[in-house]
């Protein structure tokens, strides 16, 4: 089991908005999480990555209790976190955004620039580039880079596919997927974009007023009624 | 309504404490052993007294900015100073014409409002936040400290006053005229700064300000005045026009302030840069922040403990420390300030002995 | 003749007046453009660093260690004042102003209580040179030099050392570094350090031009603050730069024309102007400029 919530609520300011939510995902499953917006999303990928703290319930990573755990600690464990806007540091350049993702997974083995070079030649053509001016697409791609340059074992993204031109999305979901093949890489994503999650997603699970609402498949929520149920599409 | 009650109504609201008849009966006493200071305290004290008494004006006038506007200013020693310079100016010029400080008065107050119009529309009206019109403010401070300290030189005269750079404005008597202290009429009433008569002047002023601005502060321009402090943005959406109530109540609060400076230099008859300097800027923000900024009874008390409390201090070379040290453990831990901490916490058991007062009488 | 000599001396002010600024404000700025915290205690760290300076010196110890002592023993006592105070005003800055001049309060006085008024000096090095029949410190074109130098190494600091590039992503964005496992707690008490190291460091170079006594700081704390808040905290060190450039010419303008208070006061001014229309310094206001730029 690579990650588990158990009944995990929090929330902004002592406000609860994600409300006892229990969830597992397996090592090497790609697990989307879906609903409308405003449901608590964001506020439960957070929550994972260690930037909110949990009022209540237990979080599991990798055998490990990591709730009381600080972020920058779960970053070292191993969990990649790419927030919604991406999150790159604008004023640094590109390679010194990537060099940023170095201590994700520990400090064991070299940085991966080359692969991710490979995966994303266009950030080997701008390396020295301030990354403020890179576009959306090339910026989600340095933000997922940087993950990747250390060694994560789970990715939580929160919508990556926002704004992002369908080539980019593509690209990006290729190069996911061809790692979570080769090396398992786990990932747990928060996505709007339908077309994304049925086409990389393993299981999807629909969250509504901060609870878990139901768990489909992607060939389920490629149906447009269920869509419209659960989405309000 | 009775006679009482509707001055009463005036002074009484939410936005201040003491809105029971124990505070006031308590006032009451309060003014009547003030008012007979002078028949059981020797001159030196009486002296004292009436010195402690000017920095009221300062603390209020940073209580009112602050506390219910919530604009900090870190340069109220300007407006201080530019009122007593003012002052000190006309008064040099027109005590031989006119034969009383009545103009220079005047103008001693005038002038630094008319600087605060000026400055808060540059300031409010550009939206600065908070913290700009902070640093703004100690700019301007800074500015006059360092001008005036260049006056020195023989060039430096308004009229027959001569500015004399870090001597200031009146030391050294004899070929440089000094600031008069206050005369209000030809031959009549001398409020001269060695009498019991100062005394009452500060004493009377202070009491009419705190009552003043206990109206103010109560009245439908205080409640936008806290609404502006709470949410400037949704008030101006009500439709108040913030900025202008923000122009206004930093005028008020320099007006206050040039009376701590106008009535310091009608005391000694002299002043000098220093008054514009780091100790009249963060004095006032020691004294209002440890005592209770949203309160203008806390301020008034607290500031009286604090520099009566300084003074012993003084004796022993450890006032200052003690006081930054205060200033930071206000800052860490009672945000809100002393005297309201304790008003707050002791709600509760006031009532009660209230009710038992009351069921005894 | 009388050309070379008034643009020698112009050259020689102007040096001089960035020297100071830039010497008074290099530590604090990166403190503000860290934690968005002023410290206005800053002076005291300077003369903190100018006593350690002095009381080296005098006890045999060679100048330059001496200022660098002082250095060090600054960096301590802010480190200290970071983990008892400082910390819980980041982001703060109205408040971390208000707490930080208590501080500067107890610091000053307390040096007063120890030290009393003893006023002590340390002979400045070097010498003097004559140009054109004015003569000029060697000392004071070496702390300019010196100042230069600390800027570029500051700037290499920052853009070439690992530290230096995960200060300025906490800078930036500090939650991001964080879960990108960056321990910020630990970045800003060394950027507190090194802010005051600096300060301290300034401290004793300029306490070889003066006179040390318990309100050595005060002087510097207002022009200090003032350099920084024009400057900006976008981007430290081309603020540092333009704030002191421009402050420094207009102080050394009306100063070489009429005298030093008059100067300040100039330079006041411009400081009232800059920071009436460009709130955040100018730093910020030019990478605001570039992103709208970009974004049309």
């Amino acid at each position: 089991m690579e990650l588990a919530l158990d009944a995990v609520t929090s929330g902004y300011g002592g406000i609860p908005i994600v409300r006892e939510v229990s969830l597992e995902v397996g090592t090497g499953e790609i697990v989307a999480i879906v609903g409308r917006n405003g449901v608590g999303k964001t506020t439960l990928i957070e929550t994972v990555a260690g930037l909110l703290p949990v009022m209540g319930g237990g979080i599991t990573f990798r055998d490990r209790d990591v709730t009381r755990t600080d972020a920058r600690h779960r970053a070292r464990l191993g969990m990649g976190y790419v927030p919604q806007g991406r999150g790159i540091f604008s004023r640094l350049s590109v390679e010194e955004n990537l060099r940023m993702g170095e201590l994700v997974g520990g400090k064991r083995a070299e940085a991966a620039f080359e692969r991710v070079y490979e995966w994303f030649p266009r950030l080997r053509e701008r390396r020295r580039q301030r990354a403020g001016t890179l576009s959306g697409g090339e910026q989600q791609m340095l933000a997922i880079g940087r993950i990747l340059v250390g060694r994560p074992s789970i990715l939580l993204l929160d919508e990556p596919s926002e704004g992002i031109q369908p080539t980019i999305v593509e690209l990006i979901a290729d190069v996911i997927a061809s790692l979570n093949q080769k090396d398992a890489l786990t990932v747990l994503l928060v996505e709007q974009n339908i077309d994304l999650v049925c086409a990389t997603a393993h299981r999807c699970i629909v969250v509504d007023k901060g609870a878990t609402a139901a768990t489909l498949t992607p060939d389920e929520l490629a149906d447009p009624e269920v869509a419209r149920k659960y989405l309000a599409i | 309504m009775s006679v009482i009650q509707r001055p009463l109504a005036l002074l009484v609201g939410p936005q201040e404490m003491g809105r029971t008849w124990y505070f006031w009966v308590g006032f009451v006493i309060v003014i009547g052993v003030g008012a007979a200071a002078p028949q059981y305290l020797g001159r030196f004290d009486l002296l004292n007294l009436a010195n402690f008494l000017t920095s009221i004006f300062l603390a209020l006038s940073l209580c009112l900015i602050w506390g219910f506007c919530g604009i900090l200013s870190l340069g109220q020693a300007a407006f201080l100073g530019l009122g007593g310079y003012a002052y000190g100016v006309a008064g040099i010029n027109f005590i031989e014409s006119h034969g009383n400080t009545w103009a220079a008065l005047g103008i001693g107050l005038a002038v630094p409002v008319a600087l605060a119009a000026v400055l808060g529309f540059v300031m409010f009206y550009a939206r600065l936040k908070g913290v700009y019109v902070a640093i703004l403010m100690l700019v301007v401070t800074l500015l006059f400290e360092t001008f005036l300290n260049q006056t020195a030189g023989q060039g430096w005269f308004i009229g027959d006053a001569h500015l004399g750079g870090n001597n200031g404005l009146g030391r050294f008597s004899g070929v440089i005229k000094r600031p008069p202290s206050f005369i209000f009429s030809e031959g009549g009433i001398k409020f001269l700064g060695k009498s019991y008569a100062f005394f009452y002047l500060t004493f009377g002023l202070a009491v009419l300000c705190y009552l003043g601005l206990r109206i103010m502060v109560n009245s439908k321009l205080g409640f936008v005045m806290v609404a502006i402090r709470e949410d400037p943005e949704r008030t101006e959406a009500l439709g108040y026009d913030v900025r202008l109530i923000q122009l206004i109540v930093f005028c008020v609060s320099a007006l206050l302030a040039s009376m701590s400076g106008i009535l310091y230099v009608s005391w000694g008859r002299f002043i000098t840069p220093d008054v514009f300097g780091v100790y009249n800027n963060i004095l006032p923000v020691i004294w209002v922040a440890v005592a209770g900024r949203k309160s203008l009874t806390a301020t008034v008390i607290g500031t009286l403990v604090l520099v009566w409390m300084s003074q012993r201090l003084t004796e022993t070379d450890y006032a200052f420390v003690v006081l930054g040290g205060i200033l930071v453990g206000a800052m860490l831990l009672l945000p809100e300030g002393v005297i309201t901490g304790i008003v707050d916490r002791s709600a509760g058991l006031r009532a009660r002995l209230a009710a038992r007062l009351r069921a005894r009488a | 003749m009388e050309t070379i000599s008034f643009i020698v001396g112009l050259l020689y002010q102007y040096a001089d007046t960035i020297a100071l600024l830039a010497l008074s404000a290099i530590g604090l700025i990166i403190i503000f453009g860290m934690m968005g915290v002023i410290n206005m205690a800053h002076g005291e760290m300077m003369m903190i660093g100018a006593y350690i300076t002095s009381f080296s010196y005098y006890a045999g110890i060679p100048t330059a260690l001496a200022v660098i002592f002082g250095g060090i023993g600054a960096g301590v006592a802010g480190m200290v004042l970071e983990r008892l105070v400082i910390r819980r005003f980041y982001g703060q800055l109205l408040s971390s102003l208000v707490a930080t001049w208590g501080l500067s309060l107890i610091l000053s006085q307390g040096a007063l209580l120890v030290f009393g008024q003893l006023i002590q000096s340390v002979p400045t090095p070097f010498g003097s040179f004559t140009v054109a029949d004015l003569s000029y410190s060697y000392y004071r074109v070496f702390i300019f030099l010196v100042a230069l130098v600390m800027i570029a190494g500051l700037w290499g600091l920052f853009r070439f050392t690992r530290f230096g590039v995960r200060a300025r992503a906490t800078m930036e964005n500090p939650r991001m570094a964080r879960a990108l496992g960056v321990d910020t707690t630990r970045v800003y008490a060394l950027t507190f350090g090194l802010g005051t190291m600096l300060g301290g460091f300034a401290g004793g170079l300029l306490a070889l031009t003066s006179t040390i006594g318990p309100f050595y700081g005060m002087t510097y704390t207002p022009q200090a603050f003032i350099t920084v808040v024009v400057g900006g905290g976008a981007e430290v060190v081309t603020g540092l730069l333009a704030s002191v450039l421009s402050l420094g010419a207009i102080k050394t303008i009306f100063m070489n024309q009429t005298n030093i208070l008059l100067g300040h006061v100039a330079m006041l001014v411009l400081a009232f102007v800059i920071i009436r229309l460009m709130p955040s310094g100018i730093s910020d206001w030019v990478e605001r400029r570039q992103v709208r730029v970009r974004e049309r």
